[in-house]
C-alpha cells in the first residue's frame, strides 16, 4: 500500500500533503492536551509494534504480496490521536530510511494509512456501538476489516485516476491503469485475505496487550 | 507502580526483538505488492516506461537501506533483521527525544 515516487502527479501529491499535514497537526494539539511520560512509551512502542508488524509480507491472490499494519490495533489500545502520531513516524521513516514508499507521496502514503485507518476504526466502532452491537470483538472485527478495506480502496482510486487525469499524448504520465483495473487489483486481495488477517489479529493482540496500554504511572 | 511500566516494556522489548529475528519471514514471498514495481518491472509490463513517472521516481536517493536489504550486507536475511532492528532504534530515539522536548517546555 506504500506507494512509491513518481505513480502520483505532483498536483495529487501537494493536495494530500496539505491534507494530511492538517490532520496529523491536529492529531498532535489534541494528543498534547494529555501528555506524559507513559504517552511517549505507548507512542514508541506503538509506533515500533506498526513498523515490524508491516514487514512481513505474504502472498495473496493474484500473484501479488501485501502486508498488514497493525494501525487498527494501535487505535484500539492507545486511541486514535496517538495512533495517527505513531504511524505517521513510521512512514516517515520508512519513506527515508527505506525507501519503502515515495517522498512525494508520502502525504499521500500517510493520509491512506495513518489517518484513514485510525478514524474509520474508530468511527465504524462507534456507529456498531450506536446500533447496540454490545459484544466488543465483534465490533473489532467489523471495524478493522473495513478500515482496512477503505485504506486499499483510497490507494486504487488514488492510482487508477492518475492515467484518467494525466495523459500526454494519449499515453500515461505517472501510474498506467485506471479504476477498471486498480480497483479490483487491490481490493479483492483485501477483502478476501489482507482485511481478515488484520481484522483477526486486532481480536487476538488486543486483550493480552490492553494491560499494558492502561498501566497507570 | 511506575515499576509496573519497567516490567511491562521490557517484555514488550522482548517480543519486538523476537519479532525481529523473524522478520525474514516476510522475505518468503518474492512477489511485488501491486503498485510498487520497479520501473524494469514497468518496462517490462508496459514496453516503456510513463514520462511523469522515470522523472519523479528517482527524486530521493539516499539508498543505503533500500527496501529493507542493507548495502554492505549480501545475506538479505540478515539485512532484513538489521533493518527491523535499525528501524525500532530510530522510533525509539525520536520518541524519546521528544519527550525530552515537550516535556521541558512544560
Amino acid at each position: 500500500m506504500h506507494i512509491p515516487d513518481g505513480y502520483l502527479s505532483p498536483q495529487t501529491c501537494a493536495t494530500f500533503y496539505a491534507a494530511s499535514t492538517a490532520a496529523v497537526g491536529f492529531a498532535f494539539a489534541k494528543f498534547k492536551k494529555s501528555v506524559d511520560e507513559k504517552t511517549f512509551v505507548h507512542l514508541s512502542v506503538a509506533s515500533a509494534f506498526t513498523f515490524i508488524v508491516m514487514m512481513f509480507n505474504f502472498p495473496v491472490v493474484g500473484g501479488s504480496s501485501a502486508h498488514i499494519t497493525g494501525i487498527p490495533l494501535i487505535t484500539y489500545l492507545f486511541g486514535p490521536f496517538a495512533s495517527i502520531i505513531a504511524s505517521t513516524v513510521v512512514l516517515i521513516i520508512q519513506a527515508l530510511l527505506f525507501r519503502d514508499g515515495g517522498i512525494l507521496a508520502l502525504g499521500t502514503n500517510v493520509f491512506n494509512m495513518a489517518i484513514a485507518i485510525p478514524l474509520v476504526t474508530i468511527f465504524v466502532d462507534s456507529l456498531l456501538k450506536i446500533a447496540n452491537l454490545k459484544n466488543e470483538k465483534v465490533r473489532m472485527f467489523i471495524s478493522t476489516y473495513i478500515s482496512t478495506n477503505v485504506a486499499a480502496l483510497l490507494t486504487a482510486v488514488e492510482l487508477g485516476l492518475q492515467p484518467i487525469l494525466f495523459t500526454k499524448a494519449g499515453k500515461p504520465l505517472y501510474f498506467m491503469y485506471d479504476l477498471k483495473t486498480t480497483i479490483p487489483a487491490m481490493m479483492v486481495p483485501y477483502l478476501l485475505i489482507v482485511g481478515v488477517v488484520e481484522a483477526v489479529l486486532t481480536v487476538l493482540l488486543y486483550s493480552p496487550l490492553k494491560n499494558f496500554a492502561k498501566i497507570k504511572k | 507502580m511506575k515499576k509496573g511500566v519497567g516490567k511491562n516494556f521490557k517484555t514488550i522489548l522482548i517480543i519486538l526483538f523476537a519479532l525481529a529475528i523473524l522478520t525474514p519471514l516476510g522475505l518468503l514471498t518474492q512477489n511485488p505488492a501491486f503498485g510498487e514495481w520497479t520501473q524494469e518491472e514497468i518496462k517490462k509490463m508496459l514496453g516503456f516506461v510513463p514520462e511523469g513517472l522515470k522523472k519523479y521516481a528517482e527524486v530521493y536517493k539516499f539508498d543505503l537501506f533500500d527496501g529493507y536489504s542493507v548495502k554492505f550486507i549480501h545475506n538479505q536475511y540478515i539485512g532484513y533483521i538489521l533493518s527491523a532492528l535499525i528501524g525500532i532504534g530510530v522510533i525509539f530515539a525520536i520518541f524519546f527525544l521528544l519527550k525530552h522536548l515537550m516535556t521541558e517546555r512544560k
